[in-house]
């Protein structure tokens, strides 16, 4: 798929499937998803649990568990499709290097029995030939730009608090000055005051180092205050994609706009009464024929589950997949 | 109807004492929503332990029809426990997997013989499960939990809970663990349970957005202590302290266009270490005083709804 809106495109997915094996067949987790990602800007990948989010990020890492596949599609960073790189190369050139992952519980991703600088320092000796003097340079350096005292380099995860393990974490994704960063969830464990603080310090850091953010989080409140683009996905399905503004002003598919009036929202807590959809997600063996979401829609009509809507432009950079809207 | 009066929980940590519960009191009355909020480690799950008698707490007592809950014996205590239940965070965890989702339910029953025979047990399980919205009950009946959506399994746990005809429940965390697009249906299932059966709820969170759209009071903990309360229109509208404050304003709003005044968080860096004695807040509080340094602020009543533990008021 082809989106006229990229015009200084970083990341592209094109049309791309990740099933996992099972005994009986397979789950298609991620199912023909295309989206892109330019040059300093944040893209905000939203969706419940199971609907793919994670799937899609561990594709674009390469780091899906055995019985996963990927049956088509192509990855592309920087023009070059990272699915079909000698995985090798990848991993020493391109992961950590060029594109960094923050992910989800990265509370527990740092290793205990390590200080938090002989981490660091592995991170940047693995990728690059610098000094090891050079390179406890950078540590402090970026260790001073989340906010942690130089002197927590020297201390072990358990001795800092949570949100200081989570700005090590934050540290080192930056340590190589990557182009792009991936967050999964990386705010998720933490209180709302420290995730405030965090969500804050990641936005300056994209504005101030200019790089790519893909933000993937089932809290969408959160993504209205940091992307610049959304993706919504259901059931493996891309739904809808667009401008921040648009997606938050006017959003087109049902179930987007189902979510939305499920947030709760202390400015309007009297006047707006928490919505609920109902049903469950479907089972991704065995999906529903046609739209995935028709079994919950209140808007489906009998052709939803017949034929898969087809995921089109509507206007400008806000593309749906419905067919009550792509009808009109 | 519920009341826990300077309630006290110290937990020893090698040499270091930690103060769960550092004189906190605590009222649930009829037929009411009240919410416990507060961060990790402020002692919130604590207290809902405590209040149920599922922890003893160093000093202070909690009065349940006038009757402390720590004295009760006998049949006295088991009908304290059927009266009382708890809901946790992580279904997966609050039930037995091996079993099938009616003998979940109805293991309660059994325990404190409540049906005459099966078949009104099997009619009591049944009429619960609907009422949780679990239908077709008779289908969700025979199902194992692996079988079921975590939200599926929260409404089971709700119905375990519920099928004992409780007239208080604690709900910790109850909706943290699910979908958004889930969570208004299990938080109308405890404003249902309010309206039409007059059960009291103790809803513990970390969310205060939540609270907003079913508690009818607001408890704020922070570190051991409830540092404010009043209606949940008094706390949420005018939130008074710098805490509270803070908690509100870290509520990421659903809209792209106020961006510009995003996180108004006014909390500053932790510079220096609690010194045991002022408020506990002090260190990280925008507003701190010199006397914020030396004595700990007592909670006392800004009108006849909402008290604050605060030198500013």
């Amino acid at each position: 798929m082809i989106f006229e809106e990229s015009t200084d495109t970083l990341l592209e997915v094109n049309s791309l499937k990740t099933y996992y094996a099972t005994k009986t067949g397979y789950v298609k987790a991620v199912d023909d998803v295309s989206l892109f990602l330019d040059r300093s800007k944040v893209l905000g990948v939203a969706g419940e649990s199971g609907c793919g989010k994670s799937t899609l990020v561990t594709t674009i890492f390469r780091v899906m568990p055995r019985n996963a596949r990927v049956m088509s599609g192509e990855v592309k960073f920087k023009g070059q499709d990272l699915l079909k790189m000698d995985l090798k190369t990848f991993r020493k050139e391109v992961v950590w290097k060029d594109m960094a992952y923050i992910p989800q519980a990265s509370m527990d991703v740092l290793d205990p029995v390590y200080k938090v600088k002989d981490q660091m320092l592995e991170t940047i000796l693995a990728h690059e030939d610098v000094s090891r003097a050079e390179a406890m340079e950078r540590i402090y350096r970026t260790l001073e730009s989340v906010g942690v005292p130089q002197e927590k380099a020297d201390m072990f995860p358990h001795e800092l608090s949570g949100g200081q393990r989570q700005r090590v974490v934050i540290a080192m994704a930056l340590l190589l000055n990557p182009s792009m960063i991936v967050s999964d969830e990386a705010t998720t464990a933490l209180d709302v005051i420290t995730q405030a603080k965090i969500l804050e310090l990641m936005k300056s850091l994209q504005e101030s180092r200019k790089f790519s953010m893909m933000f993937v989080t089932h809290d969408l409140s959160l993504l209205a205050n940091v992307s610049d683009s959304i993706a919504i996905m259901y059931a493996g399905k891309l739904v809808e994609f667009g401008d921040v503004e648009k997606v938050f002003s006017n959003p087109l598919h049902p179930y987007t706009q189902l979510l939305i009036k499920a947030i709760p929202d202390l400015r309007v807590r009297k006047q707006k009464k928490l919505v609920a959809i109902p049903g469950f997600p479907p089972d991704l063996e065995n999906p529903p024929k046609g739209c995935r979401f028709a079994p919950r829609c209140p808007l489906a009509m009998p052709v939803c589950s017949e034929k898969e809507p087809e995921f089109a432009r509507v206007e400008g950079f806000h593309y749906v997949a419905c067919h009550a809207v792509n009808k009109k | 109807m519920i009341e826990g009066r300077n309630l006290r929980v110290y937990f020893k940590s090698r040499d270091v004492l930690v103060k769960a519960l550092d004189g906190v009191n605590v009222s649930v009355k009829d037929k009411e929503i009240v919410g416990i909020v507060g961060e990790s480690g402020s002692g919130k799950t604590t207290l809902g332990r405590t209040i149920l008698n599922l922890q003893k707490p160093e000093s202070g007592e909690v009065l349940w029809n006038g009757k402390n809950v720590f004295k009760l014996k006998g049949k006295e205590e088991k009908e304290f426990r059927r009266q009382n239940q708890i809901i946790y965070q992580n279904p997966y965890e609050a039930v037995d997997i091996r079993l099938k989702v009616y003998d979940i339910v109805a293991e309660g029953l059994r325990v404190h013989n409540i049906p005459k025979n099966r078949e009104e047990e099997r009619k009591i399980v049944l009429d619960t499960l609907r009422d949780v919205g679990l239908t077709p009950e008779e289908e969700y009946a025979k199902s194992l939990p692996n079988q079921l959506s975590g939200g599926q399994l929260q409404r089971v746990a709700i119905a375990r809970a519920l099928v004992l005809n409780p007239s208080f429940m604690v709900a910790d965390e109850p909706v943290s663990m699910l979908d958004m697009s889930i969570r208004a249906g299990v938080l109308d299932i405890f404003k249902r349970l309010r309206d039409e059966r007059g059960i009291s709820i103790m809803m513990i969170t970390h969310d205060i957005s939540t609270l907003g759209y079913v508690a009818d009071r607001i408890y704020v903990m922070y570190q051991g202590k409830v540092i404010e309360h009043g209606s949940t229109d008094s706390v949420l509208d005018k939130p008074l302290h710098p805490y509270t404050q803070a908690l509100i304003s870290a509520v990421p709003i659903p809209d792209p266009s106020g961006r510009t005044s995003l996180f108004s968080v006014k909390v500053k860096e932790e510079t220096e270490p609690y010194n045991g004695k002022g408020c506990k807040y002090y260190p990280k509080c925008p507003f701190a005083m010199a006397s914020c340094r030396e004595k700990e602020p007592e909670l006392s009543g800004v009108s006849s709804d909402h008290y604050v533990a605060c030198f500013l008021y």
